[in-house]
């Protein structure tokens, strides 16, 4: 009951101000007149009803003040309690709050978890060189069942000698492997890239030294 | 109520609840009501009464509403709510302890 009715006023608090601060005008001047009725009761005359009514009533400015400031106080005290409150159920029921802050846990850790990869895969710009001036190109072979068919070599060179639509041309032809030396055969994703390719992605192959033009 | 109006807040918050414990009072009629009650010892301003009504209303104790007055004319007037009565009777057990505290200090 207690907590619906802070929460009425810290609604009313920052929703309703200007009813809040209309009504407290009405309310003082009401105030007002009921005092110089007492006044002219007493048997004063009503300048000298109202007169002494406003020296009674003080400033007005002031009273209206006042009150503004026991609304703010009450809305923060209000906010520092019912937050004590919580803290004090919490530490009275140690099994729920540690249910509570594990699945609260888990929750927050699978969400990041999910995000960063989102992140990582849909967000991030490809690590080269000018990612965004980069494209793939493909040869259309829909006729053969085949929209997306990788070019051929001859294809390849033609494309990189005889257009100038592009600042370079590089070629890679992925593929997976099973790789088995020592121990673990291992399973891995292989491409057979032309020599223009690190230089115009903008990065240095990590291990192996650079083929030249010359080595091909 | 000029003077030590910080140790008097709590007294000044009772005072209201009591006043309204027989029944619904508008700002001047509480504040005519403890003057009378202590013989002219508490004169409470409007500076003091009306943060003092709005206090205890936000806190849920009091409800105000508007009615008219005798003379007909449109007051906000405040009722004591259930957990204002339960607040009021917590606060006389209170302060009668503080009194009697007193009392023993003094008298020692």
């Amino acid at each position: 009951m207690r907590a619906l009715a802070r929460l009425k006023s810290l609604w009313r608090g920052v929703v309703q101000r200007s009813r809040m601060d209309a009504e407290l005008d009405e309310e003082l001047a009401g105030y007002f007149e009921e005092l110089v009725a007492r006044k002219l009761a007493a048997g004063a005359s009503p300048d000298e009803a109202r007169r002494a009514a406003r020296r009674e009533m003080g400033g007005v400015q002031q009273v209206k003040q006042a009150v503004r400031e026991s609304w703010l106080v009450s809305s923060w005290d209000a906010v520092l309690q019912d937050v004590l409150q919580a803290w004090r159920g919490l530490r009275s029921t140690p099994g729920m709050s540690i249910l509570a802050v594990v699945t609260f846990a888990l929750g927050i850790g699978s969400v990041t978890a999910i995000l960063g990869v989102v992140q990582a895969t849909l967000f991030t710009p490809l690590p080269y060189r000018d990612p965004s001036r980069l494209l793939l190109v493909w040869a259309d072979l829909t006729a053969a069942g085949h929209p997306r068919a990788p070019l051929s070599g001859p294809e390849l060179h033609d494309l990189s000698c005889r257009t100038s639509s592009f600042e370079g041309v590089a070629g890679v032809w992925a593929n997976s492997i099973t790789l088995s030396h020592h121990g673990e055969p291992e399973f891995v994703r292989i491409g057979f890239v032309t020599p223009s390719f690190f230089p115009l992605l903008g990065v240095q192959p990590t291990a192996a030294q650079h083929a030249s033009r010359s080595a091909r | 109520m000029a003077k030590s109006t910080e140790l008097l807040r709590g007294t000044l918050d009772l005072m209201v609840l009591k006043t309204l414990e027989l029944g619904p009072r508008h700002g001047l009629s509480v504040a005519e009501r403890i003057r009378q009650t202590t013989a002219g010892t508490f004169d409470v301003s409007p500076g003091s009464l009306f943060p003092a009504l709005h206090r205890l209303e936000q806190n849920g104790f009091i409800r105000g509403s508007w009615t008219q007055s005798a003379e007909r004319r449109r007051v906000k007037a405040y009722t004591l709510t259930p957990q204002g009565r339960r607040q009021l009777a917590a606060e006389k057990r209170e302060w009668a302890k503080v009194a009697l505290a007193m009392a023993q200090v003094l008298e020692s």
